[in-house]
């Protein structure tokens, strides 16, 4: 096989070897519990401290608002839960809004709560795939006590308005809850500026370890825990603290910070590249917004190719990216976030998402961009049209262009 | 040419596999091979769902029957120099 070349790092990152080694005494000797009083604890609940101020950094919060969870959708839960949770202890339910494209994590929750007596409001985006911040705010009614939009979305790269929403829940007294999995270390975070009250991330999305994410709290917000245990984390999340996990983090963190513009400037380069395919290989076009967007995610729809084809036999060529439809139930589902914009199935089945890493190199990328070229015009013949499907008169790229 | 199947023993696999072996009639250097959609060999080839078709490396088909004259057309232009 050739050189690997991994385009997939929206699903996940490889943890940096500075992080690894930032770890490592962590899975060794200084194994203490952080509860613990004595010496080893207290040096290990100081490593931790470090972590959370690193963490606390890259979003510009005070590391006391810092919550250490498992994951990005822990995070999500309990911030959703935690919210509507508090309200039910004061013997109310009320409304919630959120989006269409958000990610399972908050949108299975939502789905519970509405089986608890809570309403649910899952706006639609544009069909950039872009949130209209008037639409969220005219989405909210007197008792919305939550709003939860994405910050960035994770199949498309679009960055949401969360400023202009989290302006108009706090004028409606709601609180805002970003999922920020995708945007920290990507984009600029900071949770004053932007104004959101919950916000949640992980690790793994930006070359840390999997199994740890984290839960701003701004100060002040009422969250019933999901999981009191011991009552570690200021009591927002019980069991004891995964260190290594935590100190991975940390480091990774920090790393994001300090490359902050150095990773940028590069993810945009690479993005110049993979642009190419717009423009060198027939009728491909970027679904979401070229501006309004991450620089290291594009989902492209290269029309007539089966994106799952593609990715297959990309992946025989050492090329990892991935698609958005998903297997359910022995049967190819179409992405529900391209739908939530109004995009045909077809569109879907026909789209693919490319997300570039620190490490991809502009060759690499170049190189992907000529085997996509060559792998869309072989897949093309493969598939009929009448086969594959036809893009509807409403899906918003295709049919203006006049190629499907 | 070697012919790998991913079947879940469902009628649309089960389509898959007759159109091969109807294929085959006329390509008798076609070998074809059935194999549990579920297996390694079809986790390799990104085979999520059934009926999965991989000739001679590569992956022509996920989820539906590839009909008779695409693999035709395919063998056709993949046959080795000598067999041309």
């Amino acid at each position: 096989m050739s050189e690997i070349v991994y385009l997939d790092h929206a699903a996940t990152t490889p943890v940096d070897p500075a992080v690894r080694d930032a770890m490592l005494p962590y899975l060794g000797e200084l194994f203490a519990n952080p509860s613990s009083i004595h010496a080893a604890g207290r040096t290990v609940r100081q490593a931790v401290s470090r972590a959370r101020s690193h963490v606390a950094e890259l979003i510009a919060a005070p590391p006391e608002s810092v919550v250490f969870t498992g994951g990005g959708t822990e995070s999500d839960v309990t911030a959703l839960l935690g919210a509507a949770f508090a309200r039910e202890r004061v013997g109310e339910r009320g409304h919630i809004v959120t989006s269409a494209f958000e990610h399972p994590a908050v949108l299975e929750c939502c789905r519970f709560l509405e089986t608890r007596g809570f309403r649910v409001t899952y706006v639609r985006p544009e069909a950039n795939v872009v949130l209209s911040a008037d639409a969220v705010a005219e989405a909210m009614q007197p008792d919305t006590f939550l709003v939860s939009i994405m910050m960035v979305n994770n199949e498309t790269g679009t960055l949401q308005p969360i400023r202009s929403i989290a302006a108009a829940a706090h004028e409606r007294g709601a609180l805002m809850h970003t999922d920020a999995v995708q945007a920290l270390g990507k984009t600029e975070v900071d949770v004053e500026d932007l104004g959101v009250d919950l916000l949640s991330g992980s690790a793994h999305k930006l070359y840390g370890p999997k199994g740890v994410g984290v839960l701003y709290v701004r100060p002040g917000v009422d969250l019933v825990p999901i999981a009191p245990g011991g009552g570690q984390e200021r009591k927002r999340r019980g069991g004891t603290e995964n260190v290594p996990g935590i100190i991975g983090f940390g480091e990774a963190a920090r790393l994001a910070r300090v490359h902050f513009h150095e990773r940028q400037a590069h993810a945009q380069r690479l993005r110049q590249e993979l642009m190419r395919l717009c423009t060198e290989v027939r009728s491909v076009r970027l679904n979401g917004d070229a501006e309004q967007a991450v620089p290291h995610i594009a989902n492209f729809c290269l029309v007539y190719v089966d994106a799952l084809l593609l990715v297959s036999n990309l992946s025989r060529r050492g090329i990892f990216i991935s698609v958005g439809s998903a297997c359910a139930s022995g049967k190819l589902e179409p992405s529900y976030v391209l739908k939530s914009a109004g995009m045909s199935d077809f569109a879907s089945f026909t789209s693919a998402r490319f997300s570039t890493g620190k490490d991809n190199t502009v060759e690499q990328v170049s190189r992907v961009v000529d085997e996509v070229g060559e792998l869309a015009e072989f897949l093309r013949q493969i598939r009929t049209p009448a086969e594959i499907g036809q893009c509807d008169e409403n899906c918003p790229c295709l049919w203006e262009e006049g190629v499907a | 040419m070697r012919a790998l199947v991913f079947s879940d023993g469902g009628p649309e696999s089960q389509a898959q596999i007759d159109i091969l072996h109807k294929v085959a009639t006329r390509f008798p250097d076609l070998d074809v091979v059935v194999a549990p959609f579920d297996s390694d060999d079809a986790i390799d080839a990104g085979i999520l769902v059934a009926p999965g078709l991989v000739i001679d490396g590569v992956t022509l088909s996920i989820g539906r029957a590839l009909s008779a004259g695409r693999i035709r057309r395919f063998i056709e232009q993949h046959k080795p120099e000598d067999d041309a």
